[in-house]
């Protein structure tokens, strides 16, 4: 809680002292609009409800404030901005979620450093939850791209607009694979290992690059990847020329090479939205055999989704009520290694159903039905979910 | 190329407006009205008392003549608000009002620049209706805030336009 007030202490005092620059008196409201072309605030949040459903057991359901995240962003200068979100997880976990410096260098290339998201998928990028349909985050965003996945890095992004494409390039740290134990698991794949900027290490610095095409009217195609090593601590402080010591750190560390593939298109009151991930995985023979995990050889997902406003055709209703349907799989064992034997509980489809009322573009109320089964289950298990999403 | 800017100083009214945005919007002009020798003459929004001096911010209308001072169009510079950034579009009309190009000139942030989108923006086009972002014009999924903002700021330069030819301000 005192990290918190210190924080906001921070802000509030970083407000002021932006305030001092100017001799005529202003509240910081009227400070803040009359500034509105160098700092930006916004922020999102969700409250989520969460009620699994069973015919024999009874289950409580649960009540959070998933997410709070409040957004700032500074104009040093037309060429120079710093954005940077800072979120509170379950009201009592602080993130810096994004800090970085963007500079503008031509009209087609951006510098960008700092803590930066990871360009892989809609999700990680677009996370804001009046974005997307669903009270939860679809499942492969967590188990495949474990979103919100940020890293420290630095790199180039850049949209051209002739060729209607945006990229965007980055070195960034990678995931921490081991730190004098093993992290990384079959059940959720990469996830553990987010190091999200704090203490961070790094071993060997990753490579992630993604690119989309937006020159059909609606439409947004995405293609990315993310290339590396995980990080091992077994590195540091052991002598170059040691083949022992750097063969043992060797089978701390996994490959990873992730590919995804995503689209979106809106026409008239209909959206629609798909995603894959492939994840190939090396080295995790020696992994597993070195920290007696269980991470496979591979893993896939996709999601396709469908929803509709049906308001759409009344031009005098100014809120939009989107019922939708997504079916999604994931497979964290979709190939393992020899001697392994695949988990069928690690292979999940998902049906997920509901509706969402936008009562502004910031603010959304939602309802869906998640039906989960894994290859080992006989029956779905059902969660009915309820939310309270904003953004501004 | 030969392009000739008069009234200038009314260019100064315009705070913000970088002499690259200014090119670029030259540019546009010229390619559309395909004439490298045009005149502009600023439409000053200050006396227009019928406009809100809220709606006149960040707007600057231009008349647009060949060089026998025959009327080409008309062309509307202006901002919209993105989700980190501000970024900077034209609105071109002919004589009869109809938009006919709407072109985004300088889009800083690489959030929302889906906007940019030639294709996406030729909804504007010849398009009378009172825009309705997600409904008569198409959402754009994860550029939200850009295009809502630059839906908004079309409906206000057609409302300015039109107040402009009812209040025969437009010469």
């Amino acid at each position: 809680m005192k990290k918190i007030i210190g924080l906001f202490s921070l802000l509030i005092i970083a407000l002021g002292l932006f305030a001092q620059e100017n001799d005529t008196p202003k509240n910081m409201a009227e400070d803040l609009m009359s500034r509105e072309s160098k700092l930006t605030i916004g922020g999102y949040g969700s409250i989520d409800f969460n009620q699994p459903l069973n015919s024999n057991i009874r289950q409580n359901g649960t009540l959070d404030v998933h997410r709070m995240v409040l957004m700032f962003g500074y104009k040093f200068n037309d060429r120079t901005q710093f954005v940077t979100e800072i979120e509170l997880e379950h009201v009592k976990e602080v993130f810096v979620e994004q800090a970085f410096l963007d500079y503008k260098i031509n009209d087609f290339i951006h510098f960008r450093g700092g803590l930066m998201l990871i360009p892989m998928g809609i999700i990680n990028q677009n996370h804001e939850p009046t974005t997307f349909n669903g009270v939860e985050r679809p499942l492969i965003d967590g188990a495949i791209a474990p979103t919100t996945w940020r890293e420290i890095g630095a790199g180039f992004t850049g949209n051209i607009k002739e060729a209607s494409l945006k990229y965007q390039l980055y070195v960034v740290n990678g995931f921490n694979g081991y730190n004098g134990a093993g992290i990384l698991r079959g059940k959720d794949g990469l996830r553990k290992g987010r190091q999200k900027g704090a203490e961070s290490f790094m071993s060997s610095p990753n490579i992630t690059a993604r690119v989309d095409y937006y020159g059909i009217s609606g439409l947004t195609l995405g293609v990315s990847g993310y290339f590396g090593n995980t990080q091992s601590t077994m590195y540091n402080g052991i002598n170059k020329n040691d083949e022992v010591a750097n063969a043992v750190a060797d089978s701390t560390v996994v490959g990873i090479s992730m590919v995804g593939l995503d689209a979106l298109y809106n026409i008239g009151g209909l959206h629609l939205r798909g995603q894959y991930y492939f994840t190939g995985l090396s080295n995790t023979d020696q992994y597993n055999k070195k920290t007696g995990k269980d991470l496979g050889k591979t893993m896939t997902g996709f999601y396709v989704e469908a929803g509709y406003n049906v308001f759409n055709s009344f031009q005098n209703i100014k809120t939009e009520l989107i019922p939708f349907v997504r079916y999604q799989s994931v497979n964290t064992h979709a190939s393992v290694t020899k001697g392994m034997t695949a988990n069928d509980s690690y292979k999940l489809n998902e049906i997920a159903f509901g509706l969402g009322w936008k009562m502004s573009k910031g603010a959304m109320l939602k309802a869906d039905m998640q039906l989960l089964k894994s290859k080992s289950d006989d029956d779905y298990k059902k969660t009915l979910n309820m939310g309270i999403a904003i953004w501004f | 190329m030969k392009i000739l800017s008069i009234f200038i100083p009314a260019f100064i009214l315009f705070g913000g407006v970088s002499d690259k945005v200014k090119q670029k919007a030259n540019k546009a002009i010229t390619r559309y009205f395909e004439t490298d020798s045009f005149t502009k003459k600023i439409i000053l929004l200050d006396d227009i008392s019928e406009l809100q001096s809220d709606e006149k911010e960040n707007k600057v209308v231009m008349h647009i003549f060949d060089n026998d001072s025959k009327s080409l169009g008309y062309a509307v510079l202006s901002k919209g608000k993105g989700r980190f950034d501000y970024f900077d579009f034209i609105v071109i009309y002919n004589n009869n009002l109809d938009v006919k190009k709407v072109k985004v000139l300088e889009y800083t942030s690489s959030r929302g620049a889906e906007i940019c989108s030639h294709n996406w923006l030729k909804q504007f086009v010849d398009n009378k209706q009172f825009h309705d972002y997600g409904k008569n014009i198409d959402a754009l999924s994860g550029a939200t805030m850009s295009a809502e903002s630059i839906v908004n700021e079309i409906n206000l330069i057609n409302k300015i336009m039109l107040t402009l030819k009812f209040t025969d301000s437009l010469k």
